[in-house]
């Protein structure tokens, strides 16, 4: 049974990873949990396009998804987006949604390439010849270290504390309601870039 | 079969990139995470050592990458010295020293991260090979289907070991396959060899249980 359509200021967050075209070059692979799943060449489009563009910095959208396919000229999205949702390859929550990161295990994919002498303060993924994100220290230590997490919301946590330990001030991150925030912030880049990807925290699953 | 050659070393952490303090500083060194907690590589003879540990890209699928290898690479240093530094790196959790025939504690203790995109299957002249890298650049290593299937699905199995297992049992119903690859005993001795063939291009990490 589908699921009902989200509405269009829904925050669409992509689920899994990609695992690329199969031999037949048709079928390609996203993995989310341990469960490898076959999507068609339109599918696959539509899960690519729910990751964002690169630039955006606000929520990707359901309607900024629709925009994008439209222009694309792919056909029926509600119904490949609500397969999607269906599959657990996609979710979407309010944008405001207090308890979002509680919802969503994270794992970085894109080297860690530290800070620079031109620029200390900030820390950089990407590949040496393309830094892709930038983002300061403890949101940095938040998201490289997720993958040891439950969930997002856990490891926000534990950075927000190491940073108090070291004596950074609430502002910098030591709280974390800030970093929090600030991880939210970051979201939309780090998944148009697949700086990371996201799985669905399984029931059960604490801090 | 295994790979000729001693016991395997294998960098053990998450790599965080290069740690500079103060504007125009230099390079204080590699910070890793390993052990609960992220440590300073110092710049350097240690650092160098803990990269080239991750394997030279053309000769990691053709010999193991031992003490000896490794050693190789760093002509201005005798074998003491490389001694030492290893020996360091060990205690310190951020090398681990693998014998194939003896890697069970090895396998049981560790877990493996994946870092870079799947590019999938590409066909070659000698057969199927999978990219990983970075989705529209080239691939920046092709391996093959079952070295892939280790590095899609390891991160979600909490040892190595489970991982060898799962993979073995996984493979049983798949078209062609040979008795090596539905043997855990020998997924698990093939694993310490898969590992310094994603190492060397980052595509992933060890990380020590505790």
């Amino acid at each position: 049974m589908s699921s009902a359509p989200p509405p269009d200021a829904s925050w669409l967050l992509p689920l899994g990873r990609s695992l690329g075209p199969r031999e037949d070059g048709v079928t390609h692979d996203v993995l989310a949990g341990r469960v490898v799943h076959a999507l068609d060449p339109v599918g696959w489009l539509v899960w690519s396009l729910s990751h964002g563009l690169p630039g955006a910095a606000a929520p990707w959208t359901v309607a900024d998804l629709e925009l994008q396919t439209t222009a694309a000229g792919l056909p029926d999205t509600p119904a490949v987006l609500a397969d999607l949702l269906d599959r657990g390859l996609v979710t979407a929550v309010e944008p405001d949604d207090a308890e979002l990161l509680t919802r969503v295990r994270a794992t970085v994919q894109l080297p860690a390439l530290g800070n620079s002498a031109a620029e200390p303060e900030v820390w950089t993924l990407g590949t040496p010849e393309v830094p892709l994100v930038h983002l300061d220290r403890v949101t940095f230590d938040a998201v490289t270290s997720a993958h040891r997490f439950p969930h997002l919301a856990a490891a926000v946590a534990w950075a927000a504390g190491a940073a108090g330990r070291a004596g950074l001030p609430a502002a910098a991150g030591s709280d974390a309601a800030v970093l929090a925030a600030r991880v939210r912030e970051a979201l939309p880049l780090l998944l148009a870039v697949g700086a990371v990807h996201l799985e669905l925290v399984t029931v059960g699953a604490s801090a | 079969m295994s790979l000729p050659g001693g016991a395997r070393l294998l960098p053990v952490g998450q790599r965080l990139g290069e740690l500079h303090t103060g504007t125009g500083g230099q390079t204080r060194g590699l910070l890793v995470h390993t052990g609960g907690e992220a440590v300073l590589v110092e710049d350097g003879d240690p650092a160098d050592l803990w990269d080239v540990a991750h394997g030279l890209t053309a000769v990691v699928g053709h010999v193991a990458w031992d003490r000896g290898q490794v050693g190789a690479v760093f002509p201005d240093l005798g074998p003491a010295d490389v001694d030492r530094l290893v020996e360091d790196l060990l205690a310190r959790r951020l090398l681990a020293e693998v014998d194939p025939d003896d890697a069970e504690g090895f396998l049981a203790g560790h877990r493996w991260y994946s870092r870079l995109s799947g590019l999938g299957y590409l066909e070659r002249d000698h057969g199927w090979v999978c990219g990983i890298g970075v989705p529209g650049a080239p691939p920046v290593r092709e391996v093959s289907p079952r070295v892939y299937e280790f590095w899609s699905l390891a991160p979600e199995l909490g040892s190595l070991a489970e991982a060898a297992d799962f993979l073995a049992a996984a493979a049983v119903d798949d078209p062609g396959v040979t008795a090596a690859e539905t043997d855990p005993a020998a997924v698990r001795a093939a694993v310490v060899d898969w590992l310094h063939d994603l190492l060397c291009v980052g595509a992933g990490w060890l990380e020590a249980l505790p």
